[in-house]
């Protein structure tokens, strides 16, 4: 067996150690390589006043990607020298997520989303159901839908306590909601119409005031989100047409809402739609292709070819990469800006099934999380494409959706009527890298 | 070997080696008495057992030997043996010879040592006789060569000797001459010799008087006045003989012994043999032993013994040199190999061959004749005649009971023509070859078959070489055909019946399924959720069929149970689209089949035929669950099958009777029955997506009608037993039709009505078949649980026949009842495939 020369680094101060090479055999794992740092960290008496540093377990990464076989075959599937010096960094390791909540509903669970306080979920009943963060359930309502709700979405509003929040279902409409924490209750504010199809997907941009929909109908539609009526608009005029008896009725059920902007182009169902900046979102259909749309002009950006349907699509700021779930039970990464060069950047294969959600860590470029029909939610690391961080199998059914909204919490929803929490602490490492 | 026991003798002779006394015969005299005479018999028997032969060895060098055993009274442990030159005598007990003499010394000392003889010549009885006996048991002895030389010159010289007994001594001796055996058998015996010696010479001292000159022509001596020497090389003088012719005439007539009077060259004088030696010159005349007494055929005991033992003769292991090999052959091969290496060794110069004879071809044609072009055609595309079939078990002399025909197949050969026989013989069984009678047929074979060859002309076929591999059409990989399905994505479980019937509504997102419990039920596509039951069909009927209306603007889904064909609006997806489906369907009037003048032109143009009456579905139970429009049959509906546009749809009513199909338009609520008459069982029907054909497929037949001009435009061929599905590409140029055993045909509607390709990959009954709407994909499932997915592209080229490539096999349905997958579908967008089977479940490929 082959020896070869290693030298470690990494950005995480507190765990420096010497630079100098060492020479390690070509069959060493990285739990091999673990040793070898405590080893050192031990000689330098770093490890001895914190008990817990001797817990930390790191993860090495060579070439870009995450040491998951031994050395040598690592380098082999990389076609890098074995002569060379080979420069290995090592960080701390992720840790497992925690399963940290369970909920229970009456059916399926379609979309979930999570805020600082509160859990918000759509349910295949009609349903739109909050619960507080210790697992209760606060306020369901059922009354806005007429069919299933197929995802939920925050809107980060600053206006006190009372909370805003999307549902999109299956009857065509987007429910923009009010939610008075102080009085557990939930309001129909606006009824958004305009899709022809059930709306598959929502996403509310960073500063919380437009929200696009993607829906079966192929069209993504801009909104706003503003909980007002907004003057000078359609809606104004027809509202102050009414009778003010109408008018009581018409606040009750909400008031309608027509898109902003209509963005044509899929030519089927668009199952997943992302902010990239303020004036830019990309969209995933079931016609195999990513477009980027400039929500100012309204026009198509670019295309991105695949060739399987993507089910699932979120754009991470960090890593400025693009993740889709495709129904081809990859996971792939794409950039959205270029279109030279493979426009797959990387797969993550490892699921059973179709990836029916992907989102991004909201914390770190590499992390992401995703659930398939094959009943697992998976955590990955984009630098170990095979195989994935840690396989969550707390779900009996098909998993319809996941959220990484909040950095310390992975949550996720399933057929099994269920809503798993898991809190992680991979924001944490972050920062500490940071 | 032999033994003689005379009075008082043990008498026995060893013959050429001797090793042990084999068998002895004692008779006692009676002057002994028993126990002396046993004990001393006992003691020569082991004497000669086991001590003698070694005496015996050590002075017998001549083959053959005898030898007296005397037991006298005083000198009983004494034995003698007589061997040819010597006389033995031993001491039995202490093995000593104690004496050995030379038979002539006993002959010239026999008056004098009386005493030495008598001692052997106890002999009470015949005391008379005791010189006599003495004699011959001292002289019988086989002479040596030496003396049988001289007994045989004694006869050559004898020539004036006149007789028949000399004649035939002579003849004897000139017979057997080279016989050195019979030589050493024509014994003379000595005493006789001596005796006549003393009758005619009247000396006793000539007895022992022996010429010793040898063997040598006695002509020699002729003019001598002696014939030779004696022992002391004293001459021996011839004898006074001067008899003249008449003196010889005299004694011719007057001597009674004349004819056995003989000359003896070695003496030369006449001897008169005695009645002994007549005696065997007759036994050798008759060519029998010289012996009377010796016996050729005794048993013979073996030296060594002929049975096999058991253990080996040694027991010692082999050495180990037998196992290691030898130094010196290593050391003679080295040698070789370093004399070759040198180049002292060469091998052996081969032989050259003896130069050729040459012959004269007397038969070639003069070779500066030109040769004719048939004759070197004719050399140069020899064809071998054609080989007779070879003989089978039926040819056999003794075939086996099957190739025997029985009396019935004798008979029938009988009736049959000569030349319809399949043999032109009757196979017998005979026991043996020998009993094989003459062939009778074999001139007239022999000379059919010289017909055959002479008459019939010859022709070489050409073959030629193919590689099989190559007829068979390069096929791209599958893997380069994608996209087509590949594994099992989504399962949709909830039935609790046999799933007979699915349709996916054009957009691709919601799946209806039809179980036998009578329930169907409308899917989300993407996540396998069961959006909706419809229920309310006639109970317990199973939904044979459904299929969506592929009109995008209307939603509504038809649904064959029992003799009803059911419109649904399942009220799912557009909300619109429902919303205006139902409107739609309100606003619709029945036409009133009686009063309607047109309607009845209508009957009467379709002949009468019942229609099917048309009800609307207002309000009810039946209504919420989605039932809009009824449609009555006559008969059990099979299937249903739309038209593209989405207006007309078409049902199935199998079965016996003229009305099988039934046209259907939605949008004037009308039926109408457009085949007067059907041939066969209708199995399904099909829309041309495009023009407006109708395809009807009966068990055997798929008839293609053009509905506008009202005609039968084609009859497919299917080669199948019983079609079971069609499916049409959605250019309408191609059809797949699958059937019951196992097959799935494409057909080229331009190019022939006969199937373009046949696949047979199934291994149970096709169920259904489908074409891909977009992709250029087809499938078929069937019994064995299995939906095969194949690439089959159609070209715009008319050229180009279509590429079909059978690319996945997808399993995971259960086979049971011996039902597989009963209806597949293609999804309209994707690359997908639905398929229902017996096992209650709907599985999505991707």
């Amino acid at each position: 067996m082959s020896h070869l020369q290693v030298k470690f680094h990494t950005k995480q101060q507190r765990y420096k150690v010497g630079e100098s090479p060492f020479s390690v055999l070509g069959s060493v794992s990285s739990s091999d390589l673990n040793e070898v740092i405590h080893k050192l960290l031990e000689e330098e008496e770093r490890l001895d006043e914190d008990s817990d540093k001797s817990q930390v377990e790191f993860d090495f990464l060579v070439a870009g990607e995450l040491l998951r076989s031994t050395l040598l075959e690592h380098i082999h599937d990389k076609g890098l020298s074995v002569e060379s010096v080979l420069l290995v960094e090592y960080f701390e390791k992720e840790n497992a997520p925690e399963l940290e909540l369970c909920l229970d509903h009456k059916d399926w669970m379609s979309g979930v989303q999570l805020d600082e306080d509160f859990i918000l979920a759509g349910s295949y009943d009609c349903s739109v159901t909050v619960w507080d963060r210790k697992g209760d359930e606060l306020v369901s309502s059922s009354v806005g839908h007429s069919e299933p709700v197929k995802d939920v979405a925050w809107i980060k509003h600053s206006k006190g306590d009372e909370k805003y929040f999307l549902s999109g279902s299956q009857d065509q409409n987007i429910i923009l909601w009010k939610y008075e924490p102080s009085l557990l209750k939930v309001k129909c504010l606006f009824r958004c119409k305009g899709h022809s199809k059930s709306v598959e997907c929502l996403s509310v941009n960073r500063s919380g005031t437009k929200f696009v929909s993607g829906s079966w109908d192929c069209s993504i539609k801009l909104w706003t989100t503003s909980p007002d009526l907004e003057p000078g608009t359609k809606e104004v005029e027809e509202v102050e047409k009414l009778s003010s008896r109408k008018r009581q009725k018409v606040e009750k059920k909400g008031y309608h809402r027509t898109p902003k902007m209509t963005l044509c182009g899929h030519t089927e169902a668009v199952s997943g739609v992302s902010w990239l900046s303020e004036h830019e979102i990309c969209s995933g259909s079931w016609d195999h292709t990513i477009r980027t749309w400039d929500l100012r002009t309204g026009e198509e950006l670019s295309c991105l070819r695949g060739s399987k349907a993507i089910t699932s699509l979120d754009y991470s700021n960090l890593s400025r990469m693009v993740a889709t779930g495709n129904v081809d039970r990859h996971i792939r990464l794409w950039d959205p800006r270029s279109e030279e060069g493979a426009v797959v950047k990387s797969s993550l294969t490892s699921h059973q099934g179709w990836v029916t959600s992907v989102r991004w860590s909201p914390l770190s470029p590499h992390l992401l999380v995703s659930g398939s029909l094959d009943n697992v939610v998976k955590t990955w690391d984009t630098r170990s494409p095979k195989t994935p961080l840690y396989d969550l199998t707390s779900h009996t059914d098909k998993v319809m959706c996941v959220d990484w909204s909040q950095s310390e919490t992975i949550a996720s929803g399933g057929a099994d009527n269920k809503i798993f929490l898991f809190s992680s602490n991979s924001g944490n490492i972050e920062q500490k890298l940071e | 070997m032999s033994c003689a026991l005379s009075s008082d003798v043990i008498e026995c002779s060893v013959s050429r080696r001797p090793s042990r006394l084999s068998r002895y015969n004692t008779v006692r005299p009676e002057n002994y008495k028993e126990r002396e005479w046993q004990e001393n018999t006992k003691l020569c028997l082991e004497f000669f057992e086991f001590k003698g032969i070694q005496i015996l060895r050590r002075y017998c060098t001549i083959y053959e030997f005898k030898f007296k055993c005397f037991i006298p009274g005083e000198c009983r442990r004494c034995i003698l043996i007589n061997c040819l030159k010597y006389i033995i005598f031993c001491n039995i007990s202490t093995m000593k010879v104690l004496k050995k003499r030379s038979i002539s010394d006993l002959k010239s000392d026999n008056a004098s040592s009386k005493d030495e003889v008598d001692l052997f010549h106890t002999k009470p009885i015949d005391s008379e006789d005791d010189d006599e006996d003495g004699n011959t048991s001292e002289s019988d002895i086989l002479l040596s060569d030496d003396e049988v030389g001289e007994v045989e010159s004694e006869y050559e010289t004898s020539e004036d000797e006149e007789g028949s007994v000399r004649e035939e001594i002579d003849k004897l001796i000139t017979l057997e001459g080279g016989d050195i055996s019979k030589k050493q058998q024509l014994t003379i015996k000595q005493p006789e010799l001596s005796k006549i010696y003393t009758d005619d010479a009247d000396t006793s001292d000539e007895e022992d008087l022996r010429n010793t000159v040898g063997n040598i022509p006695m002509e020699w001596y002729d003019d001598f006045p002696h014939i030779g020497y004696d022992l002391d090389g004293k001459t021996i003088m011839k004898p006074i003989r001067n008899q003249d012719e008449l003196d010889k005439f005299l004694n011719k007539m007057e001597n009674p012994d004349f004819w056995k009077t003989i000359y003896d060259k070695s003496t030369a004088q006449d001897h008169v043999l005695t009645p002994e030696e007549l005696e065997l010159v007759n036994r050798l005349k008759s060519g029998k032993f010289y012996d009377g007494k010796m016996d050729p055929y005794e048993p013979y005991i073996d030296f060594f013994t002929n049975e096999k033992m058991i253990h080996p003769v040694n027991n010692i292991p082999e050495h180990k040199r037998s196992f290691i090999p030898s130094v010196l052959e290593k050391r003679k091969v080295g040698k070789l190999v370093h004399a070759i290496k040198m180049g002292i060794l060469k091998p052996r110069k081969p032989k050259v061959p003896d130069e050729e004879v040459k012959f004269y071809d007397l038969w070639s044609d003069n070779k500066d004749d030109p040769k004719t072009h048939s004759e070197l055609a004719r050399q140069k595309m020899h064809i071998p005649a054609p080989k007779l079939t070879l003989p089978g078990h039926e040819h056999s002399y003794n075939p086996p009971p099957e190739y025997l025909p029985t009396k019935d197949e004798i008979e029938e050969w009988k009736q049959e023509e000569p030349e319809d026989r399949k043999l032109n013989f009757v196979p017998k069984k005979f026991n043996c070859l020998r009993k094989v009678p003459q062939y009778s047929n074999y001139v007239q074979e022999r000379f059919s078959r010289c017909l055959d060859l002479y008459l019939c002309p010859r022709q070489r076929k050409m073959k030629v070489n193919i590689d099989p591999e190559d007829l068979i059409p390069k096929l791209p990989k599958p893997s380069d055909l994608r996209p087509f399905p590949t594994f099992q994505a989504i399962c949709y479980r909830g039935h609790q019946a046999i799933v007979r019937s699915i349709s996916v509504d054009h957009t691709g997102q919601w799946l209806a399924s039809g179980d036998d419990n009578g329930i169907v039920r409308i899917w989300e596509v993407a996540t396998a959720r069961c959006v909706k039951e419809i229920t309310g069909f006639i109970a317990e009927s199973p939904i044979k069929c459904l299929s969506w209306c592929p009109n995008p603007s209307v939603s509504l889904l038809a649904v064959a149970v029992s003799k009803t064909v059911v419109m649904v609006n399942p009220s799912v997806g557009d909300r619109l689209i429902y919303q205006a489906t139902d409107n739609f369907i309100q606003s619709l009037e029945l036409p009133e089949m009686n009063t309607d003048k047109e309607g009845e032109e209508d009957m009467k143009q379709t002949k009468r035929s019942p229609v099917s009456p048309w009800t609307k579905v207002q309000s009810g139970v039946q209504y919420q669950d989605g039932h809009r429009l009824l449609i009555e049959h006559t008969k059990e509906v099979s299937k249903v099958a739309w038209h593209g546009k989405g207006d007309y749809f078409a049902s199935t009513l199998p079965g016996n009777g003229n009305a099988q199909v039934l046209l259907h338009q939605l949008t004037k609520l009308r039926s109408q029955n457009p085949f007067s008459k059907c041939k066969g069982a209708v199995q399904c029907v099909l829309f041309h997506p495009s023009r407006p054909f109708l395809f009807v497929a009966t068990q055997r037949y798929v008839r293609v009608y053009n509905l506008v001009k009202q005609e039968l435009i084609k009859k497919l061929m299917t080669n199948a037993k019983w079609i079971s599905s069609l499916a049409i590409h959605p250019e309408g140029d191609n059809l797949i039709v699958g059937s019951y055993d196992c097959r799935l045909s494409w057909f080229d509607m331009d190019l022939s009505t006969k199937p373009f390709h046949t696949l047979t990959y199934h291994k149970k009954a096709v169920r259904a078949c489908c074409f891909h709407r977009k992709y250029p994909l087809f499938a078929s499932g069937g019994d064995d649980g299995n939906v095969i997915v194949s690439h089959g592209m159609v070209y715009s080229d008319l050229m180009q026949n279509p590429l079909i490539v059978p690319v996945k096999v997808l399993k995971g349905h259960r086979v049971e009842r011996n039902l597989g997958v009963l209806d597949c579908c293609f999804h309209p967008n994707q690359p997908w495939i639905f398929s229902s089977a017996a096992d209650n479940t709907i599985r999505l490929f991707t």
